[in-house]
Parts: structure tokens; C-alpha cells; sequence
């Protein structure tokens, strides 16, 4: 009965609110949006793995990364050639720095298999690219790594990403500190505009910080959070199902990026 | 449900921070004070003891050397947030009625800090079965000059003995079995990868075909002055939708006998 009256209670925030829409096509690809930056102090890099070949299957294969601008709009798209079941560690600074201009230093990009293991066809699943993407920051001796973190988009540039009938706040379990300087990253990965209200509270409920932006599909924002008075946590409200952010935190030249 | 364990790793001391608040507002969950628990095994039993209590919306960070001369020395320490009391000895790990959230799941911070700097990821850990194996394709290594790089098995099952499990290294595109160590069950086993010959381009493939574990790769300059902590996707999270674990049991079947004809 108890079990019963939960899920009735439930059922207006998860009924037809999928985490991730399927995608129409069943021979599609999925990918994650990850965080590109380049500037002087940051190099982005992306572990590519050949999926198809984990499976078993033999020939050849490639990928096709797409890279947007922190307005979540594309500007650059290119193939690259899979090496089978070696590590292919990509530098996407390298690939961004063989470009004319580029439209921002932050931004985000997907990568779709083009091949689909027969296997993963048969018990009707979608390959996703949710990998490993590692940034160096102020040319430090080693890279901070992150894996993704949601099914973002499909291979026609569809955001799946699904939305809640009502606002829902997402409540980072991470403790912010006073001494440390933060870059919260949030991307949008549903098909609407989506109006999110960040706020910073502080561990006994004084709010610190109270942002509200507006993000188009694909956009990506960062928000820096430093010279916190008192230890405090993050709280997302939007129509987002899981508003989770990437963390970049700062303590001196050190840097650390997890997921939330 | 699920514990939060403090992480151990070469040059670093582990740290967890446990948050007693929801992860969401539309998940139903208890709102008040919860007990603080240490578990721990011994090798034959589970031992249970209470650290204090956490109000709602509050949080508390417990450092290793908080615990330490509460339970053996190598023994994994095992955190938890609960609504009831714990057996102070029990054969199975103890059942925890505590929140519990599905998007996303209720987690802590598991830190390591060395003595410059700190390295985290939101995890939690619930336990494995025993009948269960690990396959992780591993691109983390980093080769630069004074760079260390382990693999960390974090493993968690009911039952209260530290099983000694093979661990087998291959590299993926030869099929090489590049190096064998241990492990162990109700444990983090750090285990170093320099030490398997593995070049830049080749990717390494860490199973065990008697137990399931967290793998956590860690990656550490200059003895501790930077740290880098991230763990790999199971199997199944290659795919979305459809059959997931299908595709995971096919992917490990695969793996498995392809390395077998070489170990």
C-alpha cells in the first residue's frame, strides 16, 4: 500500500517524461555533448575507442565529430578514421587550432559511430558515445579526466534530452568551498529552450549566489563560482529531468573536473 | 541503500563528505536526522559502530584518519547514512533503510587529497554479487615523465570473507596477457599499470573472472602534487534502450573467451 501511494505520487513526475527520447530511426547513433575549451590555459583531449570493434566486428570504421559554439551552434564536422582496438587519444585543441577562427574558447561537440554492431541492432539498443574526455589546464603534467554523462543527441543533430511537466530542482551532493574557485557547466540537451535558476546556498540557507539564464538547445553555460563566504551547495531548477552539471574546480594551478 | 566507502590510494589519504539531503525535490524521502555508521569487515564478520547523526540539510566530511583506529588497518571503510540501527556484528553486510533516489541516486563525495591537492567523484557502493566478473577497457593511462598510473578494484558483497580473486591485464589488440596480480573482496585494491609494459597507443583491458568490482583509475604526478581519479562505464552503458544488459552479457561473453585462449 505504501509502495503503492509512492508511485502514485511519482507518476506526474515520471509519466511520458523519459530521461532520453529514442530516436526514430532504430539504426541511429547517439552521442553525449562534451565540453571543448582552448585557450591559453586549457587543452582538451578525447579518448576515442572504436565501439564496433569491441563487439567483434572486423573492417574499418570511422566516426563523424560534430563540434557547436557555446550558442549550441555548429561550425565545424569532420570524420576521422578509426585504428580498431588501439587507444586513439584526440586532441581536440589540435583540431580546433586548424581552423581559421573559432566562434568562442568553450563549446561543445558530439562523435557518431557510423557502424552499428549487428548484436547491438538485434536486442534493438542504440550505440552511445559516452567516453572519455580529459582537460590539461595551464599545461599541468597530467590531464583531469571526466566520462559522459548523458544521451544527448542522435546522429541527425536531434537533442533527446526529455522535459518535465513541471520545474524540478536538481540538488548537486557536493560541498563547495570557501578557499576554492568553481566552473559549474550545464548543458542543454532537450529540443526547447529551457529557463534555468541556479543558486548557491549556503550550509545554514543564506543564498550567496541567484542566476537565471535561458539556454537554447545544445547551448552550453558556464557559471564561475569563487570568493564563496561560507561553505555552501548548489541547487538547478528547470524542465530539465536531470540538469546534472560538469564541475571544474580550482584550487591554485591545480584542477579538478567530475560529473554531478 | 547504498554505502559510501573511504577511498585509499598511493600518496593520498581518502576523505568522503555524506549529505543528508535529497539529490531532488520530487523523489519522496525521510527529512530528518540520520545516523552516521562505520562498517567494516574483518575477514569473518561485518562490525557496525555509530559515528554520530547528521541533521537534514546538513553534511559532514570523514577523513580516513577520523576511522582508523576504529577497525583493522587495510580493512575498507564503509559509510552510511541510515534511519535504523546496525547490528554491531553481523555474517552479511547490514541491510540500511536510508533515502533512496533513482534521478540521479543519492551519492557522496569520495575524495582522495595528497599532500597539495584533492581529487573526487560523486559515487556510492552497493554490493555485488559474488557469482559476478569485471571487463573495463581502459584509456586513462598517462605517460608523461614522474607519472604514476593504478587501477583501484573497489569491490562490496554481502557475504563478510576477503576473497583473493585473479586479476588478468591484456592488451586489447594483441590479446597479449601483459600482466596477472590480485585482488581482494570487501576491499580497494590499488594495482600499478606501469608495470605491464603497456606503450601510448595500446589499450588496456583489466577482467576478473571471479568478481565485479568499481574500477577506478588513478593517475598521480610528481608523488601527489596532481591527481587525476575517474572510474569507466560498465558495459552496458555502450548502449541505450532495448535490451542493455543483453548487449553487456554478449560484449563480456565475447571478451572473455577471446582473452581465455591467451591467459
Amino acid at each position: 500500500m505504501h509502495n503503492l501511494l509512492r508511485k502514485v505520487k511519482k507518476s506526474p513526475w515520471v509519466l511520458g517524461q523519459a530521461l532520453t527520447k529514442k530516436p526514430l530511426n532504430p539504426q541511429s547513433t547517439i552521442s553525449d555533448l562534451f565540453i571543448w575549451r582552448y585557450n591559453k590555459n586549457w587543452n582538451t583531449y578525447f579518448e576515442l575507442l572504436d565501439l564496433a570493434s569491441l563487439f567483434g566486428e572486423r573492417d574499418r570504421h570511422q566516426v563523424d565529430i560534430i563540434f557547436f559554439n557555446n550558442k549550441g551552434e555548429k561550425f565545424h564536422q569532420q570524420s576521422i578514421e578509426l585504428r580498431g582496438l588501439c587507444r586513439q587519444a584526440l586532441d581536440i585543441s589540435k583540431l580546433l587550432s586548424a581552423l581559421k577562427q573559432l566562434p568562442s574558447n568553450y563549446g561543445t561537440f558530439c562523435i557518431f559511430h557510423k557502424k552499428v554492431p549487428n548484436s547491438v541492432l538485434k536486442l534493438q539498443s542504440f550505440i552511445t558515445e559516452r567516453g572519455y574526455i580529459s582537460y590539461q589546464y595551464k599545461n599541468a603534467p597530467l590531464r583531469s579526466y571526466v566520462h559522459g554523462n548523458l544521451d544527448a543527441i542522435d546522429d541527425s543533430l536531434t537533442p533527446l534530452g526529455g522535459s518535465s511537466f513541471f520545474n524540478r530542482q536538481y540538488n548537486l551532493q557536493y560541498l563547495l568551498m570557501a578557499d576554492k574557485k568553481y566552473e559549474l557547466a550545464l548543458i542543454n540537451t532537450s529540443s526547447t529552450n529551457k529557463k534555468i535558476k541556479f543558486e548557491i546556498v549556503e550550509f545554514g540557507n543564506g543564498i550567496q549566489i541567484k542566476e537565471s539564464i535561458t539556454l537554447k538547445p545544445k547551448q552550453v553555460f558556464v557559471s564561475l563560482i569563487k570568493d564563496l563566504s561560507n561553505p555552501s551547495r548548489l541547487i538547478v531548477e528547470s524542465k530539465m529531468i536531470m540538469a546534472r552539471p560538469i564541475v571544474f574546480c580550482f584550487s591554485d594551478d591545480n584542477m579538478d573536473v567530475f560529473h554531478g | 541503500m547504498s554505502f559510501f566507502p573511504i577511498l585509499k590510494a598511493p600518496y593520498c589519504a581518502g576523505q568522503t563528505i555524506l549529505y543528508n539531503f535529497s539529490p531532488n525535490n520530487w523523489e519522496s524521502v525521510y527529512k530528518g536526522r540520520q545516523t552516521i555508521n562505520l562498517s567494516y569487515t574483518d575477514g569473518i564478520l561485518w562490525h557496525s559502530t555509530v559515528l554520530g547523526e547528521l541533521a537534514y540539510g546538513d553534511c559532514q566530511i570523514i577523513k580516513y584518519q577520523d576511522v582508523k583506529s576504529l577497525m583493522p588497518d587495510n580493512a575498507l571503510p564503509l559509510l552510511s547514512l541510515t534511519q535504523n540501527k546496525l547490528d554491531k556484528k553481523s555474517e552479511i553486510l547490514p541491510q540500511l533503510f536510508s533515502n533512496q533516489t533513482n534521478a540521479p541516486k543519492h551519492r557522496s563525495t569520495l575524495g582522495l587529497t595528497s599532500k597539495y591537492t584533492t581529487t573526487s567523484y560523486q559515487g556510492e557502493l552497493d554490493p555485488f554479487p559474488s557469482r559476478a566478473s569485471l571487463l573495463t577497457f581502459s584509456p586513462f593511462l598517462q605517460f608523461n615523465d614522474k607519472v604514476e598510473n593504478f587501477v583501484l578494484l573497489l569491490n562490496l558483497e554481502k557475504k563478510a570473507d576477503n576473497r583473493k580473486v585473479k586479476v588478468e591485464v591484456f592488451d586489447a589488440s594483441t590479446k597479449t596477457l601483459k600482466c596477472e596480480k590480485t585482488a581482494l573482496s570487501n576491499n580497494i585494491t590499488a594495482i600499478s599499470l606501469d608495470d605491464c609494459g603497456f606503450l601510448k597507443n595500446d589499450l588496456p583491458v583489466v577482467i576478473s573472472r571471479e568478481m565485479a568490482a568499481i574500477p577506478l583509475y588513478f593517475s598521480c604526478a610528481n608523488q601527489g602534487k596532481f591527481l587525476s581519479l575517474e572510474h569507466t562505464h560498465p558495459p552496458a552503458s555502450l548502449v541505450v534502450h532495448g535490451h542493455r544488459f543483453g548487449v553487456q552479457k554478449n560484449l563480456k561473453d565475447y571478451w572473455f573467451s577471446q582473452l581465455k585462449k591467451n591467459a
